[in-house]
């Protein structure tokens, strides 16, 4: 039988392994992508014509004129002083121009993820304690469909429904300088509903799966026929047993919902993460895109792997490779 | 539920016909033209006839969304199967294919797909390479636990090679397992290209749901006029459909239902 090595120590080898790894694609990824930074200057049109010499002195400023491995060690060392480098576009440093808007898709995040959390395990409860019912094939249905939904179509859906047809919300979240989302509420109910209905399925699957193996176990037929009243069954046996490893992969869930919310701020052009990297990628703004990946992988990966080790000190039959 | 599915099949497949018999579509009507008679969903913001752009947008996507979804499949078929029925190659290959499935795919796909602006055939590519995983993690036990089935003992016995074994004795005995992972992986590939299309991180020559969602979204007036009715609501229907014909098989079976085997993006 297959003995899996699920140790901490052994994780954390292994997300140092895939954190060089993102490193190592990022940088290169994007040096050997077409286009150029100084192409985005002569299209804006605020250097019309560049003279060699000119172009030879931006190069050399920006570190670009170097062969690609030194650039690769400049950065490495750079990384290590916890210096993204500064914008080309904003010029600005990365991490001021990055900040705001990470602040921005966390909010939603954050906003998102308790309600979309509490109503998923709610459900699922009440699911597996309901199983078999009509009414509960019909709800199983209906979180799995919606669960099947990319989250930019759940965004667009509501968007059409509640901007467009039935317009109580704004289609736009853009934001004025100086404004910041909580000033305009109503701008951010959207993607933050959109966030809540795509993620609520996939906690009520989880947790209906969960409660459900817990309710076939004997103790907990055991428990019912000592006479214990239902609700103490399920706050002493079933809570008990099916939640620890349930509240870990739930941090699983938030991590990989990063990549969902690029998506759905896209949908109402909300200013957070995803819009600053297409305004970067329009502008080959190379430093300013690391930043945003170096960012958004490194948050993931940390997420991970808390959730990870989560899952090894309240599962423990990860740890012994079941 | 699996006539439901075929139901909302309907359509894609319709479009997909007719992206296969009509001509390309070419900016020769008013810009922005209503629907009406001879345009049955009017005209885009150059245009072209957006029904055109949808059909062949049609075979883009599902062109793409298949066959990255068959490549990731077959992959996931030779890796997780070489897992569960070589012993030896079970350590290493889980290890690949959970190292493969720890990394953020979405963005480094974001990556990927700035550096390639795909056309459709990197596309299938890319993806595939992504999608491989969960389909290797589930096959892994299942063929593990028919590898000493007693006719996989007797064809060995008779001299049979461990692949030919694998694929004419173990394979076949996991069929359903197979099928249920195919419509995951094709869904995936097909949901991860509209997505980044949608970005407008694809190929803008190749007309497809998610660029045609992009066109109209870069539009002030899409949302203002009625312009959304004929650009936007098409090709979001046409996935919404397709989605649901690709989910609703999985409802019968809720072991698949199990969200543990998947990290999705």
């Amino acid at each position: 039988m297959f003995k899996a090595t699920r140790t901490f120590p052994g994780l954390l080898l292994q997300y140092m392994g895939l954190a060089l790894l993102a490193l190592v694609l990022n940088f290169f990824l994007l040096r050997l992508a077409p286009g150029s930074p100084l192409l985005s200057l002569e299209q804006a049109e605020v250097v019309t014509a560049l003279s060699d010499e000119q172009r030879q002195r931006l190069l050399s400023l920006y570190g670009l004129d170097k062969p690609l491995w030194m650039q690769f060690v400049d950065y490495l060392g750079r990384l290590l002083r916890a210096d993204l480098g500064s914008s080309l576009y904003y010029n600005q440093p990365v991490s001021t121009v990055v900040w705001p808007y990470l602040e921005r898709t966390l909010l939603v995040v954050g906003l998102g993820f308790v309600p979309a959390a509490l109503l998923g395990l709610g459900l699922g409860l009440f699911s597996a304690l309901n199983h078999r019912k009509p009414w509960e094939r019909s709800l199983l249905a209906m979180l799995v469909v919606l669960q099947s939904l990319p989250p930019f179509l759940i965004a667009l859906l509501l968007l059409l429904a509640l901007a467009v047809l039935w317009p109580v919300f704004p289609a736009v979240s853009t934001l004025l300088p100086g404004q910041g989302p909580l000033d305009r509420l109503e701008r951010l109910a959207l993607p933050v509903l959109a966030y809540v209905l795509w993620e609520v399925g996939l906690f009520y699957l989880f947790a209906r799966g969960a409660f459900l193996s817990v309710l076939g176990e004997d103790y907990l037929a055991y428990a019912r026929a000592k006479g214990l009243p239902e609700s103490l069954v399920i706050r002493r046996h079933l809570l008990r047993a099916a939640l620890p490893p349930l509240v870990a992969r739930t941090a699983l869930i938030l991590s990989a919902s990063f990549g969902g919310v690029f998506f759905i701020e896209a949908v109402f052009s909300y200013p957070g993460l995803s819009s600053l990297s297409l305004i970067a990628i329009a502008r080959f703004d190379y430093p300013l895109l690391e930043g945003i990946f170096l960012l958004t992988l490194s948050t993931i990966l940390l997420f991970n792997l808390f959730a990870d080790w989560l899952v090894l000190r309240l599962d423990p039959r990860v740890a012994e490779g079941m | 539920m699996s006539k439901a599915a075929v139901l909302c099949a309907l359509v894609p497949l319709l479009l997909l016909g007719l992206g296969l018999v009509l001509p390309k579509a070419e900016a020769v009507h008013p810009p922005f033209s209503p629907p009406g008679a001879g345009l049955l969903l009017g005209a885009d913001d150059i245009g072209q006839d957006v029904l055109r752009v949808l059909a062949h947008g049609t075979v883009t996507t599902l062109g793409v969304g298949f066959a990255a979804g068959v490549l990731a499949t077959l992959i996931g078929v030779l890796v997780g199967g070489s897992a569960g029925y070589w012993p030896r190659l079970e350590a290493p290959l889980t290890r690949l294919t959970d190292l493969v499935l720890a990394f953020p795919r979405l963005p480094l796909l974001i990556l990927l797909a700035l550096y390639l602006k795909p056309n459709p055939l990197n596309a299938v590519v890319i993806l595939a390479l992504f999608g491989w995983p969960s389909t290797a993690r589930t096959l892994r036990p299942a063929v593990a636990g028919l590898r000493e089935a007693g006719y996989a003992q007797v064809a060995r016995t008779l001299g049979a090679s461990g692949l030919y074994v694998l694929f004419r004795h173990v394979l076949p005995q996991i069929t359903p397992l197979l099928m249920v992972n195919l419509l995951l992986e094709i869904r995936f590939a097909l949901v991860a290209q509209t997505g980044l299309a949608f970005l407008g991180l694809t190929d803008p020559s190749q007309p497809s749901w998610g660029l045609m969602l992009f066109q109209a979204f870069q539009q002030n007036q899409t949302f203002t006029t009625s312009y959304w009715l004929w650009t936007v609501l098409p090709p979001a229907v046409a996935l919404t459909l397709t989605v649901l014909a690709l989910s609703l098989p999985l409802l019968g079976d809720e072991r698949r239902l199990d969200p543990r085997l998947r990290r999705e993006p």
